[in-house]
């Protein structure tokens, strides 16, 4: 008897297919009983769909959303994209940073120093802000990620 | 004695910090929240209450301290203080499985077993944990009992040389807490019973801990007055609740932003307040089976004054807000009087309970499966979709006909996507 997976349907063999580039990646045959219809669909296989929450936010207790303004940060952050950041993360040397500079909220990229901490633009269009009273600076949060419409 | 260790952590000033969050320029400035409508005073940070505005201060009479020490005032923005809150009480929830919310904006943790040397620290690892993820600061007070548990947060509040942690768990530091905390600073010793102690010569905790004629404390202030004695001397009374208990009756109510005439906009207000209601009912998995209507004028302003309330029992216990709105209607109709100036609506449903426990009705109108399911289905799309996203046609599109003012609202910074703060 011919098996189920094996026949191919005329309409498939008049499609041509394009040539298969790269190297072939055998993945190995399911097993499973065949209730009816379709090979391999049983509730063993059902996983979650993908989620960008999972990828991006580590502790959704202490992440916040907000709305990038401004070119400083081209070409890491342009403006309209949202940021994700996190207040957990504790390591914010070389990291891209929510911090608090006297009265405004800025995102700069953060290095800290013996006996002062710079706040870099990525864009070089800006100079770096050196900051040596530590009084006026406090840190909000760590950009983990940002995330935007193709325009 | 007790061997249990119970810790209260408490915000600091919760919706005020929550304002403070995402504005550093209000840093150092003076703010305060004003409850629904604009009225009054709801929080207030140290700046403010320096200033001489107390709790509860209608916003019209300190209008002119406010403008004069440039206070930050905000309209109550619930939906971020809610987010907030969340986030600070599942981050205590790493802390311990046993933690009971005891309201928006404090929690008790069950730290028993514990090493007494390093539970100060531990806790001052909880304030630091809490503080860098949510950035809301806390002050925590640890104690034998709940009670003395409230009692060391008290102290650790107001005096700064705590740094915001204080354990009542050494003899020391209990004796002291007891004699500087006034009776009616007790957790549970309200103004009515504070002002009786004091005629038996109780003013602090410590003359409470110590009064001998417990018979007296009993007859004079209940069964819950020598629980609250019990727990001073380090006998635990109260334990950690970790289900909040089902309310007994659910209330929805809002002054008006706009002085209401006309029976067709009390009706929508009505049928709001009912949805509402109805949403938080079948949050609890409860039905009700009597509902309240309450509509009054402004007894502050010199017009006509009305206000009268009206109540119906229902056939059956209902969930279904159609069946709510439609009795609520009802009793509107029936206690409305044209002719007066409305400030107010209240809806009120009682007689809660159980939704699979509840009695059914022989000929009354029982909620069948298909009214629950479509119940159910339209709380599921309000809750993924936002509030209101489906809801009874009588609550009506035009609510700026009576909607509440809230002229100082912040920004939606964690709820939704078209208010995010710019950075």
């Amino acid at each position: 008897m011919k098996q189920k997976n094996e026949h191919t349907p005329d309409i498939l063999k008049s499609i041509e297919l394009p040539p298969i580039e790269g190297p072939i990646i055998e993945y190995p045959k399911l097993v499973s009983k065949l209730s009816c219809g379709l090979f391999g669909i049983s509730d063993d296989f059902i996983e979650k769909y993908q989620s960008l929450d999972q990828l991006f936010i580590k502790n959704k207790f202490s992440t916040f959303f907000f709305e990038a303004a401004g070119d400083s940060m081209e070409p890491t952050i342009f403006q309209g994209q949202v940021l994700i950041v996190d207040r957990s993360a504790t390591n914010f040397h070389g990291r891209v940073c929510v911090v608090c500079l006297d009265d405004k909220m800025i995102c700069k990229r953060v290095f800290q120093k013996e006996n002062c901490v710079i706040l870099k633009s990525d864009n070089p269009k800006y100079k770096d802000i050196v900051i040596e009273n530590n009084e006026s600076l406090n840190f909000w949060g760590v950009v983990v990620a940002n995330a935007g419409f193709i325009k | 004695m007790s061997d249990k260790i119970f810790v209260l952590v408490d915000c600091n000033s919760f919706y005020c910090s929550c304002e403070r969050l995402f504005r550093p320029d209000l840093k150092n400035r003076p703010v305060g929240v004003l409850s629904n409508n604009d009225g009054c005073f709801v929080s207030r940070t140290n700046e403010l209450k320096k200033l001489g505005v107390a709790m509860g201060a209608p916003y019209f009479q300190v209008k002119n301290i406010c403008e004069k020490n440039n206070v930050a005032v905000f309209s109550a923005n619930f939906s971020l203080y809610t987010n907030i809150s969340d986030r600070v009480m599942n981050t205590l929830f790493e802390f311990t499985p046993s933690l009971e919310v005891y309201s928006v904006d404090e929690a008790f943790l069950d730290l028993t077993g514990f090493d007494q040397k390093n539970i100060l620290d531990y806790c001052r690892h909880i304030k630091e944990v809490v503080e860098r993820n949510t950035g809301i600061p806390v002050g925590v007070g640890i104690g034998r009992t709940k009670v003395l548990a409230k009692l060391a947060n008290r102290i650790a509040k107001k005096n700064e040389a705590t740094k915001g942690v204080y354990s009542v768990l050494s003899k020391e530091n209990l004796e002291f807490a007891l004699s500087s905390v006034e009776v009616g600073d007790i957790w549970g010793i309200g103004r009515q019973n504070s002002i009786k102690m004091k005629t038996l010569g109780i003013h602090n905790a410590k003359q409470l801990r110590d009064f001998k004629n417990d018979l007296l404390i009993q007859k004079q202030f209940t069964k819950i007055g020598r629980m609250i004695q019990d727990e001073l001397r380090e006998i635990s009374c109260f334990p950690i609740n970790h289900e909040t208990p089902k309310k007994k009756e659910i209330m929805c109510s809002r002054t008006f932003g706009v002085p209401v005439f006309d029976l067709a906009s009390l009706r929508e207000s009505v049928a709001c307040y009912a949805s509402l209601a109805a949403e938080k009912l079948r949050k609890q998995e409860s039905v009700c089976g009597e509902i309240e209507v309450y509509i009054h004028t402004n007894p502050f302003k010199d017009i006509p004054q009305y206000s009268k309330v009206g109540s119906s029992i229902l056939p059956s216990p209902t969930c279904d807000t159609r069946k709510i709105i439609r009795e609520a209607w009802n009793i509107l109709d029936d206690i409305f009087l044209s002719g007066f100036e409305y400030k107010k609506a209240l809806v009120k449903l009682s007689r809660i309970q159980e939704a699979n426990e509840h009695q059914v009705s022989l000929f009354g109108d029982n909620d069948s499966t298909r009214d629950i399911t479509l119940m159910q289905t339209m709380d599921k799309i309000n809750a993924r979709e936002g509030h209101e996203a489906v809801k009874i046609a009588a609550c009506g599109t035009n609510k700026e006909a009576w909607y509440m003012k809230q002229v100082f609202k912040s920004q939606r910074f964690v709820s939704g996507w078209s208010e995010l703060k710019k950075i």
